[in-house]
Formats: structure tokens, sequence, C-alpha cells
């Protein structure tokens, strides 16, 4: 029988195919590997990419808020300066049509407006 | 509203004039009678006013906002004379009782003018406001007014006013005091230079101990141009400055727009208003924004055919988060 000296390489059986890499053997969680994949961008694309997103979700929340209160001001604004001259308006309207009708049905449709 | 700032108001030391009696205050729905212009002599066409009401048309446009429960009843007696009882119930200024009376005499100095006028109003507990007005004849007027408050004077006011073919002059005198010393005197001066541009000045002198140096004096220049259908009416002195634009839009919409500016009090006014009439649906609105984002509006409607008229007004101050509500409601004329 030959015998191992130093330097000599062992394969395994389970090189079946010709890829085999030592260093998949690694202990690695899932988890590990992906985090690592961060390495893959430079550090400041990286900063940029964070403070962006930061940016970008406080820049919503802060339009939501504006929004809200933008809109409370303008409604309640127009609900105490607006909407009564309005809604007076309009029941004046319909009780001219009305008057209009009720003229036009006991004189006839071809009275002048006075 | 937006901020009036009378000389007299301005100082702390002193108070305001009577305010008007309820009997005579009240919406554009409610104009007291001397106040519509049905008939301007011949000779008095082209005069400018009084100064107190130089910027008048601007400032009425302003609704002034109430909270709270107000109920009023006016009766008239007789054909001069004219009483209201209003009741207020509010939790923020205290609730109670007024009687106010009018009495405006039958003799007429001219067409327009009464010979004389008596407005007072007081309550249970002896707080009187009274003002009279005498008419000498079409020219001159003087006015005399005055408050008690817990028995007694809080503020007597006399004055006089002439008012010749293009131009006014008044004089006043508030809270006089010989023994001390005290007073306020106003001399005020107003000029039409064309029948569109008017100017005055107002020059106001008060003694009070409590000044350092015993006196102090203001002096204020003012204007006011008339266009078509707008007006624009400013003033500037030493106790501030202020300007004031008032547009007819059509004949339901007015607008106005006013700054004021005091360096008593240090602050500036900005505010915006309009007033919505539509006399045939008997219905009448006075909207404002200040500049402290305070929106308030002022409804009123009568109810016919009764002679009754509700009131409703809304008071919203953004910053404050802070809402009033007030409600009247009149009946009589």
């Amino acid at each position: 029988m030959f015998g191992l000296e130093g330097g000599d390489v062992v394969l395994s059986s389970s090189s079946r195919d010709g890829d085999y890499l030592p260093e998949d053997d690694d202990d690695e969680t899932t988890l590990e590997r992906i985090t690592a994949l961060s390495e893959m961008f430079p550090e400041s694309v990286r900063k940029g990419t964070a403070k962006t997103i930061e940016f970008m979700v406080k820049g919503v929340k802060k339009a939501y808020s504006w929004g809200r209160t933008g809109t409370w001001f303008f409604f309640s604004t127009a609900i105490i300066t607006i909407a009564p001259v309005l809604l007076e308006v309009e029941k004046y309207q319909m009780e001219e049509m009305q008057k209009m009708q009720q003229r036009q049905m006991l004189l006839g449709p071809n009275v002048a407006r006075s | 509203m937006g901020m009036n700032i009378s000389r007299c108001e301005a100082d702390p030391t002193i108070l305001p004039p009577p305010p008007p009696p309820p009997g005579q205050g009240g919406g554009s729905l409610n104009e007291p009678p001397q106040q519509q212009e049905t008939y301007v002599s011949e000779k008095l066409k082209n005069n400018p006013g009084s100064y107190e009401e130089l910027h008048k048309k601007c400032k009425e446009l302003f609704p002034l906002p109430f909270e709270g429960a107000k109920v009023m009843i006016n009766k008239s007696l007789n054909q001069g004379f004219h009483i209201s009882h209003s009741i207020t119930m509010s939790s923020i200024t205290p609730s109670g009782y007024r009687f106010g009376s009018t009495y405006i005499s039958a003799g007429m100095v001219s067409p327009q003018d009464p010979a004389f006028v008596l407005i007072a109003d007081i309550d249970p507990s002896a707080n009187l406001n009274a003002q009279g007005i005498v008419n000498y004849n079409e020219n001159l007027r003087f006015k005399y007014a005055s408050q008690i408050m817990n028995s007694k004077f809080a503020s007597t006011q006399l004055t006089a006013d002439y008012r010749g073919r293009e131009w006014t002059a008044t004089g006043t005198i508030v809270n006089p005091n010989i023994f001390n010393n005290t007073g306020i005197g106003v001399v005020q001066f107003l000029q039409a230079i064309t029948p569109k541009i008017t100017v005055g000045a107002e020059i106001m002198l008060q003694k009070s101990p409590q000044i350092p140096g015993g006196r102090t004096t203001m002096l204020s220049l003012c204007g006011r141009y008339t266009g078509d259908e707008s007006v624009w009416s400013g003033f500037a002195g030493t106790g501030g400055l202020g300007l004031c634009y008032y547009r007819r839009l059509n004949e339901e919409i007015q607008i106005g727009f006013e700054i004021e500016n005091s360096i008593v009090q240090q602050q500036t006014n900005v505010a915006l208003g309009y007033q919505f009439d539509l006399p045939k649906a008997n219905f009448s609105m006075k909207a404002m924004v200040d500049n402290n984002w305070t929106v308030t509006g002022v409804l009123e409607k009568r109810l016919l055919p009764m002679p009754f008229m509700l009131s409703l007004c809304g008071s919203l101050n953004h910053v404050k988060s802070q809402f009033r509500l007030g409600c009247g409601f009149t009946v009589g004329v």
C-alpha cells in the first residue's frame, strides 16, 4: 500500500463533478451570505443609498402630515366662511324656480317673469 | 375684526369709549336711520365726513365675533322711543341682562339730523353706558358719552364736531379732571382736497401722572382716495401705520383688506374679509381671515314673516385650536 505524504490531496467520494471548491464547505449560514453581499458595493454607495431611502421615508411622512394639516385648514375655513353663502344661494335659487313653476301652472306657460 | 386702534384705546390707563348699545348695533340688516344716505344737503355734499368714519367702509365689513347665546328683544314704544332687552349667556364673557333705550327727538334741524338723540344701556349692577348727541344745526354737533362702572365714572367724553363745505373739524376731551390735571384732548381736522381725495391730521395730548414727563403727544396724518368702486385709506403717525382697501365687486359682494401696525402694542395685524348680501333672501354674511390664523364668520338671516333675526357666529383659531360658536336671536326690528 502506498502511504500518505504531506502535500498530497485527498479526494473524497463526494467529488462526483469536477467543479468542487474547498471553500463551499465553510460553516456559513444563509443570512451571513446575504449580508456579505453588501461587500459587493463600495462604502459610499451603501451610505448614499441608506441616506436617500431614509430621506424619502421622512419626506413621505412629512408630506402626509402637511397634507393633513392643509386639508383640515382649507376645509374648516371653507365651512366657516363660504358654506353658508353657497347653501343660501342654492336655497334661494330653488325657491325662485318653484315660484316660477307655480306661476306657470296657474297662469300658463307664456307669462313673462316679473 | 381688524384691530380698531383709536387713540383713546392705545393707552392702558384709560378705558375705551362706551360701546354702542345693543339696540343700535347689529349687522348690515339693522342700519340705524341716521346712517343711511337718504338725503345729503346741497351745502354739505362735498363734506368728507368725520375723522372716525374715514376707514369705516373697510372696517364695517369685518365681523364682530361673539360667543354664547344672545337673545335681544327690541320694541318701539313711540315713534322716537325704542327700548331693547338683551340677555347674554356665555361661559367666557359674564352672562347678564342689559336694558337699552334710544330716544330720537321729533324735531329736526335738517332733513336728516334730529335735534338730539339719547342712547343708554344699563345692567342690574348699575353699570351704565350713556351717549347724548345734540345737533345744533346741520353743521355743528355735540356729543357726550360716559360710562359708569362700579358706581364710579369710568370714562367721560365730550366731542364737538363742525362740518364745513369741504372740511370737518373735531375736538374731543376725554376724562377731564381739573383737580388732578389729567385728561386727554384730541383735535382732528379733515379736508377734502378734491371730491375723491381727503386728507386729515390729528393731534392728541394726554396729561397723566403715570406718564414719564407728565404728558405725551401723538400726531397722526391720514388720507383717503375714493375710486369708482374702491376706497383706499391709510394713516401714519407716531402711534403706528395703517392701510385699508375696500372694494365692491358686485351688488352682492364687497371685500376689504386691512393692515395695521401699532407701535404702542408692538404688533401688526393683517385682515382680509368680505361681506355677502342677499336682501331678497333676507340673508347677510360676513367673514374674515386674520394674521393670527383666526377665521371668523358671521351669518344673519331674517326669518320672515315674523320679525325675527337669527345670527350665528363661528370663530376658529387654528394655532390654538380653539373654536367658539355664538348664536343670537333678535325679536323686533
